[in-house]
């Protein structure tokens, strides 16, 4: 699954794996696709604005994390992001339910 | 491979200064790590072209002025609170004209204002506890509306005070027509009333702007797209 197709969901997926625990861009891709089991094969470069518009909405902070053999941005949720994360896992709950109660035979 | 990449995005990259040097240093950073797994030039391939890459960064307008609403909104109740530097000069002038004392007021009024000032400089610096002042701001916020707009002490010295200074013609301006004392009354409830409820809007925007609601980004979902 591509870009298009997870357009309006990337942020949530994205606050869920930084959810679990901070990380930089290539291992957020690497989370996405791993917990998927490889359908969230998005261009890999969609993923850094992604990130940093939700740094800028206060949702994710960053930091370089200098530990390693090569300099890398590491991105973490803040708890509005928590928050907001929480609401949105509600929300999807919800719908996927929904969607679930029509579809099913 | 990298490096002629990474040129290519930087010319069709529409942000400037430090954001910019982020945005190229964290792709770098990426694109080495991919490398040493899948290859410079899958590493690539992966990353999309260099025009995907760099148009989403070049921000709306409107979108970065919303993610500004925190700074915003700290300004604003600033601004709001300078403004009204010139009307607590006023009360407390007229009320010393007459003898009376405000000082049991501004007292009441300093925790409110001290601890406005506090978030709202930490909001603008962006540190957490900014965040963290506005629930005990609301709470003293709407303790002191309360007491304002009930007039209850000692929120009652200051505005008798006032009303017996203008009707006793210390301050006359706008009466011009009218009994002092019915003057007197009425700009009393005015600022009693409007000062309140400006109070009082202002810390429910600052509140939302900084602490609450927080937008589901369906605008910025779509440009994702």
């Amino acid at each position: 699954m591509g870009g298009a197709e997870m357009s309006g969901h990337l942020d949530l997926l994205l606050l869920a794996v930084l959810g679990d625990t901070p990380a930089h861009g290539y291992r957020v891709i690497e989370l996405l696709r791993e917990r998927s089991g490889g359908v969230f094969d998005l261009p890999e470069g969609t993923v850094y604005p992604a990130l940093h518009r939700l740094e800028r909405a206060g949702l994710l902070e960053s930091s370089w994390d200098e530990s390693a053999p090569r300099r890398r941005r590491v991105y973490a949720v803040t708890p509005t992001g928590r928050r907001q994360l929480d609401g949105r896992r509600r929300e999807w709950a919800g719908f996927a339910r929904a969607v679930g109660a029509v579809i099913a035979r | 491979v990298i490096d002629a990449y990474l040129a290519d995005v930087a010319r069709h990259l529409r942000v400037h200064g430090r954001r910019r040097r982020r945005v190229l240093m964290e792709l770098e950073a990426h694109l080495h790590e991919s490398a040493e797994r899948v290859g410079q030039e899958e590493a690539i391939r992966r990353m999309g072209t260099p025009e995907e890459v760099a148009r989403p960064f070049a921000p709306r307008a409107f979108d970065r002025l919303f993610e500004q609403r925190d700074r915003l909104a700290a300004l604003l109740m600033l601004a709001a609170m300078a403004a009204s530097v010139p009307l607590a000069l006023e009360l407390h002038a007229l009320n010393d004209r007459i003898g009376r004392a405000t000082a049991a007021y501004f007292a009441f009024l300093a925790p409110t204002v001290v601890v406005a000032l506090a978030s709202n400089v930490l909001v603008l610096l962006r540190h957490p506890l900014g965040e963290r002042l506005v629930k005990p701001l609301a709470v003293l916020a709407g303790v002191t509306a309360v007491v304002t707009l009930l007039s209850l002490p000692p929120a009652d010295g200051v505005f008798t005070g006032y009303r017996q200074a203008v009707a006793a013609g210390y301050e006359t301006g706008g009466c011009s027509g009218r009994a002092l004392a019915v003057c007197a009354a009425d700009h009393s409830d005015e600022i009693r009333i409007d000062y309140t409820a400006g109070a009082i809007f202002l810390t429910a925007l600052y509140a939302w702007a900084v602490a609450g609601w927080t937008p589901r980004l369906r605008r910025r979902d779509r440009a994702l797209a």
